[in-house]
């Protein structure tokens, strides 16, 4: 075999290679999306019956929401596991409401919040926004 | 006659101990010690609910004694400001009104705003009720956490008292001003123009539906914008819950 056609046999050979790598990588790329997707927290909704809390952590052995609605509980209210989310609903009033979650003993900023705001203790609180119904 | 040799160290060595004794802290207050603390400053007319809750916050955070009594004291300090802010705009109100009014204007505070500005927005705005200027104040600290021009922002919050906007309507405002922080500062849109729509009587959810609409790609909810927590003591206490590790990292959030 000439040696041009080594080069272009050996180039070729590489693309392929380097197509299927791309195409493994592509493909992982596209699952772990998926799986963050499925698997992502949420900041908390207002539903008819409450604020909806949600918290993603497969590894977690029990998480609750704590903050000034239920005088910042660890035990007052516990999220119930759900596959690999963890979620609970809290009546709370008009306003703005203060929190933070405990996973495993923890105290952990929420990943996702409508707002954040100073503890005033070097660390940062979730803020959730019940608005009047009349709205 | 002289001193035995060994009354030399053993001298130095108490005097040593006394001086360690008279630096050392005073004993750590209790959870008690700090809620009838908090309960002393609500007996002077003060809203009894943040106060006790940011002791309790602290102590549930395992937080040091002396840290939770600093955030006590600063707490009580935006709500006694906000409270003659309160009672100098409506010295009749009653006291769940008066109250909201003084935890949102406190709130205010906390997050930047100073009196001045505050006493400011009430010129310019002459709101009757005290839970109007603690909802136009909130709106505003949204504004100055954004670094957008204090002065524009108040023009807005004084139009949005002027043509009626509800606390939380005006809450909702500074939001959507700090959301489109970047329009903001680009040009893109001025605080002029919102408030020349609010004065035309432009209602709120038509103004916050069309800024939206404007930005559609931003996401309602944010992720965390500075880190979470810090180890700042090596030990934690055993019967309390640990801190935090982790802590994403920024800064532009509002302070509280």
């Amino acid at each position: 075999m000439p040696a041009s056609a080594r080069v272009t046999a050996g180039l070729a050979g590489a693309f392929r290679e380097g197509g299927r790598s791309f195409r493994a990588v592509l493909g992982a790329a596209v699952a772990s999306v998926s799986c963050a997707a499925a698997m992502a927290d949420r900041a908390p909704i207002e539903t008819p019956d409450g604020v909806r809390f949600t918290f993603a952590n497969a590894a977690a052995t029990s998480v609750s929401v704590a903050g000034n609605f239920n005088e910042w509980s660890a035990t007052a209210n516990p999220l119930a596991r759900s596959g690999k989310v963890w979620t609970a609903v809290v009546t709370l009033p008009p306003g703005e409401h203060l929190f933070m979650y405990i996973v495993d003993g923890k105290w952990m900023v929420p990943p996702l919040a409508e707002e954040y705001a100073d503890d005033g203790f070097g660390s940062r609180n979730g803020v959730v926004i019940v608005r009047p119904r009349e709205r | 006659m002289s001193r035995p040799a060994w009354q030399i160290p053993v001298a130095v060595l108490c005097v040593l101990v006394c001086l360690l004794a008279s630096s050392r802290p005073v004993m750590a207050q209790s959870e008690a010690d700090l809620l009838r603390q908090a309960d002393a400053a609500a007996a002077k007319g003060l809203p009894a609910a943040p106060l006790r809750n940011k002791v309790r916050e602290g102590f549930a955070k395992g937080r040091d004694p002396k840290q939770i009594e600093a955030a006590l004291n600063q707490v009580a300090s935006n709500l006694e400001a906000a409270d003659r802010i309160v009672r100098e705009v409506e010295p009749g109100a009653a006291v769940a009104a008066r109250e909201g009014a003084v935890t949102l204007l406190a709130d205010a505070l906390f997050s930047g705003l100073t009196t001045d500005e505050i006493r400011e927005l009430q010129r310019q705005a002459q709101a009757t009720a005290s839970q109007d200027l603690a909802g136009a104040a909130k709106g505003l600290s949204f504004i100055k956490d954004a670094r957008l021009p204090v002065n524009d922002g108040t023009a807005v919050m004084s139009e949005a008292v002027r043509q009626k906007f509800r606390a939380y309507e005006m809450q909702d405002l500074g939001r959507e001003v700090k959301r489109r922080e970047a329009d903001y500062r680009a040009g893109r849109v001025t605080l002029q123009s919102l408030r020349d729509a609010i004065a035309k009587g432009t209602r709120p959810e038509t103004l916050l539906r069309d800024s939206r609409a404007a930005t559609p790609e931003r996401p309602a909810a944010t992720r965390p914008t500075t880190t979470t927590d810090r180890p700042e003591r090596t030990t934690v206490p055993t019967d309390r819950p640990q801190r935090p590790v982790d802590r994403p990292a920024t800064p532009t959030d509002r302070n509280r």
